[in-house]
């Protein structure tokens, strides 16, 4: 068995009794790396020099006596909207092409105290716009399990990464599902925290009130150590919680008799994929096998979620990327003789097709005469959606459904219809919204031997109870895992 | 036709505080372009503003001092333009909910008469309609200077300074009641310790909003902005001179059109600024990355209790308890530091009047020939009371006192030392002064005659020639006991 | 809401992007869908819901900062990504006005 196939929790073992070394962890990640990423496209830098180095300190740290953390010396992807000093930071888009940030975000501050290693930033939609990673300025990312496939989005290339054994975990962003999405169509599993229970210090801002940062792994327990060494209150994001953060590796394997678990009507009916229902049925079947109850329970307004999404988002992302204005920092057209003429050369050159799509509709739906018909209404249906959810959560303790209406999709089958593209959305964006933690979690394949994913919701800060219920199904299904092909048509 | 102004004052107010408003980067001014920047004020991406809770404190106190309502939430919100000095491209600002609302001030004001004097003095109450917070903009210098290359520059030291914007409500009628108003409120920022006051320097900016209308009439005339009023002299100025330009306009049966002016100094006169700005949508929306601001019963408290004095109240104070004139009591109270010095000195030597006196006519010309402000004044208050107290005591004549006051303001040293220095003590000996006295008295028989025969007046001759032959060193407590015994042992 | 080709690019002049021309009708044409896509808020009866624009609870202790100057970034750090810097200043085009 080559190092780079194990978990993150294997690794930490062999790391502890110092089996392996973080230069061998990295060493093996990097060759990983090396063979398949022509396949996979899942990297847009890969640190090998640095990462190295990096390892290399780890390792003399540890044999300075220091003590061995969960991600002490495990080599890590970055989704490349997170600020990392010394490596080039460009969410996906042209406008930061050869950005290199002055700072580490907060979560890159946590890892790199842990002693986890950068092995690279991993490729997204541009700034997090999008849910196929095909929106990224630079490459496609392709799905490991079938290459002519999407891994989704926006976290593709985390995704794809974890999925291809490029690296045992990752972090990617969740606006909309950007982690869930991209984790199920992988294969892997993702989560989504509370909104305020990571720092977003440092998280290159797509729509602020809903981005949150989250971990990629190939298991629930790896999933648990990422998000324990990011969780927690950061001074510099005003959003961030005083919540106090769960052991959540202690409770992991207890066991789930007597929860209650909901299933809500709107999310398995018309537009989605048969074969899917089927799929995430017999998932929540395990569970109940496990001795849980499940109880149906509506979310009446999730049909407007998409719609309010779309405002919400867009209007803070129209106000997010005017700081991309060629002044400080990104992408300056030098043809351009006055002010106005270098903003929309330099804009228009910078941002791809998805991103002015995005900005024109927030800015339309913020301006004068339009706020209260479609910005603010937007705000009153998110506030319907939290409803329906607080009502949820006083008869169950978690809600189950499919993360995804569709098993991941060929490459350019959406990309010329955005709207179907949005719909893409329509399980996780209600997440988002109502600001709850949730994570999707392998649950089957479909006969075309593409991953499904199914989405356990939590009650706020209730990221121990989904992960406990995450891994108790994934010790219990025993669904057929067909080969990861790494084929298919490129 | 018989016209009235309205005029309504929007005054920008540079809050003292050590670090600025969202970021821990320092306000002092006058280092190096771009020194005092980070991720934060410089609007790169991933950065998170974090609110200065020094300055909401400073704006409390502030909206207190101006009667306003403190509301108990208010909300940041983003005003969406773009421009150089604006890193984010939008300030961070207060729409909807703002600190501070509906305030009202009593100002001593008058009306300006055709010699330029104040006549019909009286107070009038002008009403405030909000108060916000909000953060400066970076600057930019247009010279050309820099490198000649015909480009503008950017400095962001500026940027992110905490800023109070006090609205009135159009209730000026006249420039006098805007000057009166501003210089109000200048005093009031000062004696608060949220503002140095600076107009000059831009630590206090006006904008004026002006129109005129028939009088009596209730529709109010078209508005026009003026802006670059940097002192309270300019105010008056810009404000009189566009009242007679519209006036003008109407009454030869032209239109005003809405716009911004900014005042010439040079010119003497208003001019429309070149370009035509793009109509303006700010776009404003709840700024997603603070919380709202909510102000409990106890941080109003604690702001509460921590008022100091206000300008007003003080004023009335040095009226009736140091029996001070209308005139003496509006220099003394004019500024915290010559109130604090006033009472200081008071304090000291216990004649409020004499006090008074030294710091209108000896302490202000020594001030005004050496440039100085009282607070670098190196005669303290317990000095000018020493200095006050010797001359009550009849330690030292008061021309004495003033021919030994340059020299304290000079040097720095106390009355006695330079007395003792100078080798001007004085005269006290009973023996010397009685032969003097003697000696005057046997040369003035005529005059001693008129006296004892009932011309009382007289005795002031006979110290006059005792001060004269003792070059005014004499002992006046002494000189008046003996020459008393003198003319009367007769 | 009907949006013509004026309406896209009086929006895009307040977001500073520009669309050549063969572009701006194929633009229209998807903004128009999506604006219609999210009309479909109009089915829900609002009356008397507040927004929610923010899902965490009110500014506690924790959400401020103490009045302490830190330190900010290095000179050089500050201008390093600028397309046109000069003495510390960031440069851009002549602004008249």
């Amino acid at each position: 068995m080559e190092i780079y196939e194990l978990s993150i929790a294997e690794l930490h073992e062999q790391i502890q009794s110092r089996r392996i070394s973080a230069r061998q962890a990295c060493e093996s990640a990097l060759g990983r790396i090396a063979s398949v990423e022509n396949k996979v496209d899942a990297f847009l830098t890969v640190a090998r020099e640095v990462a190295l180095r990096e390892a290399d300190a780890v390792d003399a740290a540890l044999a300075a006596g220091k003590p061995v953390e969960y991600l002490t010396g495990i080599p890590l992807g970055i989704k490349d909207v997170l600020c990392t000093k010394g490596l080039p930071t460009t969410c996906g888009s042209r406008i930061l092409e050869g950005y290199y940030p002055p700072y580490d975000a907060h979560v890159i501050e946590r890892l790199r105290h842990a002693g986890a290693v950068i092995i690279g930033k991993t490729n997204c939609d541009e700034f997090a716009m999008g849910s196929s990673t095909e929106n990224s300025a630079y490459k496609p990312t392709r799905n490991p399990w079938n290459l002519g496939c999407v891994p989704g989005g926006s976290s593709g290339g985390s995704a794809a990464a974890v999925a291809a054994y490029e690296c045992p975990g990752a972090l990617g962003s969740d606006t909309g599902g950007s982690v869930r999405l991209p984790a199920a169509f992988c294969g892997v599993v993702g989560m989504k925290p509370t909104y305020g229970r990571v720092s977003r210090y440092g998280l290159v801002a797509y729509a602020s009130s809903l981005d949150q940062i989250g971990p990629i792994a190939r298991t629930v327990r790896d999933t648990a150590m990422i998000l324990q060494a990011i969780a927690g209150h950061d001074r510099r994001d005003s959003t961030s919680v005083k919540v106090p953060v769960a052991d959540y590796l202690a409770g992991l394997d207890r066991p789930l008799k007597g929860l209650r678990l909901g299933l809500p009507k709107e999310f398995f009916g018309p537009g989605l994929d048969t074969e899917t229902k089927t799929i995430v049925e017999s998932a929540t079947k395990v569970l109940q096998g496990l001795g849980c109850e499940l109880l149906t329970v509506h979310l009446p307004h999730s049909e407007y979620a998409i719609a309010a999404y779309y405002l919400i988002a867009t209007a803070e992302a129209s106000s997010n990327l005017a700081r991309y204005d060629a002044v400080k920092y990104g992408l300056r057209d030098e043809n351009v003789q006055t002010l106005n003429g270098m903003y929309m050369a330099s804009r228009s050159k910078g941002f791809g097709a998805e991103v002015k799509r995005r900005i024109m509709l927030g800015t339309y739906a913020l301006s004068a005469g339009y706020y209260e018909a479609y910005y603010r209404k937007a705000q009153q249906v998110r506030t319907l959606i939290k409803r329906d959810y607080e009502e949820a959560f006083k008869h169950v303790d978690v809600i189950l459904g499919p993360t995804s209406p569709v098993p991941p999709f060929a490459l350019g089958e959406k990309i010329s219809d955005p709207l179907a593209m949005y719909l893409i959305d329509i399980y996780t964006v209600t997440l988002n919204l109502a600001g709850l933690p949730g994570i999707a979690v392998p649950c089957g394949f479909t006969q075309a031997g593409l991953p499904v994913g199914l989405q356990i919701i939590g009650n706020y800060f209730a990221e121990a109870m989904i992960l406990r219920v995450a891994y108790a199904f994934e010790q219990a299904a025993k669904f057929d895992k067909p080969l990861m092909r790494l084929n298919g048509n490129r | 036709m018989d016209y009235e102004a309205v005029i309504g004052l929007e005054v920008h107010v540079q809050l003292l505080t050590k670090s600025k408003i969202f970021c821990g980067c320092s306000t002092t001014f006058g280092g190096p372009a771009n020194t005092n920047v980070c991720p934060v004020c410089l609007g790169l991406p991933g950065a998170l503003p974090v609110l200065n809770r020094e300055a909401v404190t400073m704006a409390i106190r502030a909206g207190l001092a101006l009667g306003c309502r403190i509301n108990p939430q208010s909300i940041f919100a983003r005003k969406n333009y773009f421009y150089p000095d604006l890193p984010k491209g939008y300030q961070i600002s207060m729409y909807e909910q703002p600190l501070a609302q509906a305030g009202r001030i009593e100002v001593r004001t008058g009306e300006r008469s055709e010699v330029g004097n104040i006549v019909n003095r009286k107070r009038k109450t002008f009403r405030i309609d909000r108060v916000h917070m909000e953060e400066d903009a970076g600057k930019l210098i247009h010279d050309g200077s820099h490198d000649g290359s015909g480009r503008s520059w950017v400095d962001f030291n500026r940027s992110g300074v905490p800023l109070l914007e006090i609205v009135s409500e159009p209730d000026f009628r006249s420039s006098q009641e805007a000057y009166d108003y501003m210089s109000h409120l200048r005093k009031t920022v000062i004696y608060l310790g949220v503002c140095d006051g600076n107009l000059e320097e831009g630590s206090m900016r006006c904008d004026a909003n002006v129109s005129v209308r028939p009088r009596g009439a209730d529709k109010l005339g078209t508005k026009i902005e003026v802006k670059n009023l940097n002192s309270l002299r300019f105010l008056q100025k810009a404000i009189d001179y566009e009242i007679q330009r519209q006036i003008k306009v109407i009454s030869e049966g032209g239109t005003l059109t809405q716009e911004t002016r900014l005042w010439d100094e040079e010119r003497s006169s208003t001019f429309a600024m070149r370009s035509k700005e793009e109509a303006h949508d700010y776009r404003y929306f709840p700024e997603p990355d603070l919380r709202p601001l909510e102000i409990n019963e106890a941080w109003l408290a604690e702001v509460q209790s921590s008022m100091p004095e206000l300008p007003d109240t003080k004023y009335a104070r040095f009226v009736s308890e140091y029996g001070l004139g209308e005139g003496d009591a509006t220099l003394l109270s004019a500024s915290p530091d010559w109130a604090d010095y006033y009472e200081a000195t008071v304090a000291e030597c216990r004649n409020a009047k004499a006090a008074a006196n030294w710091m209108i006519t000896e302490l202000t010309s020594e001030l005004k020939n050496a440039g100085k402000t009282i607070a670098e004044c190196s005669v303290t208050p317990p000095r000018l009371g020493e200095l006050i107290r010797l001359i009550d005591t009849g330690e030292i004549s008061g021309k004495i006192a003033k021919s030994l006051f340059p020299e304290m303001f000079s040097t720095g040293a106390t009355a006695p030392v330079i007395l003792c220095r100078k080798g001007v003590s004085q005269i006290s000996d009973e023996g010397e002064l009685s032969r003097v006295i003697e000696e005057i008295v046997g040369a003035h028989p005529a005059q001693v005659e008129s006296f004892r025969a009932g011309k009382s007046k007289l005795f002031g001759f006979f110290v006059g020639e005792v001060m004269k032959r003792t070059k005014g060193q004499a002992n006046p407590q002494k000189v008046n006991e003996l020459l008393k015994n003198s003319l009367e042992k007769f | 809401m009907k949006v013509n080709k004026e309406d896209v690019l009086k929006i895009a002049q307040l977001a500073k992007l520009s669309f050549g021309e063969n572009e701006v009708d194929t633009f229209t044409e998807q903004f128009q869908r999506m604006l219609t896509y999210v009309e479909t808020l109009n089915k829900v009866d609002t009356t008397g819901v507040p927004p929610t624009a923010h899902v965490v609870p009110a500014a506690d202790e924790g959400a401020f900062r103490l009045d302490a100057s830190t330190t900010s970034l290095a000179h050089e750090d500050a201008v390093a990504m600028a397309p046109d810097q000069c003495g510390g200043h960031f440069g851009v085009p002549k602004i008249i006005d």
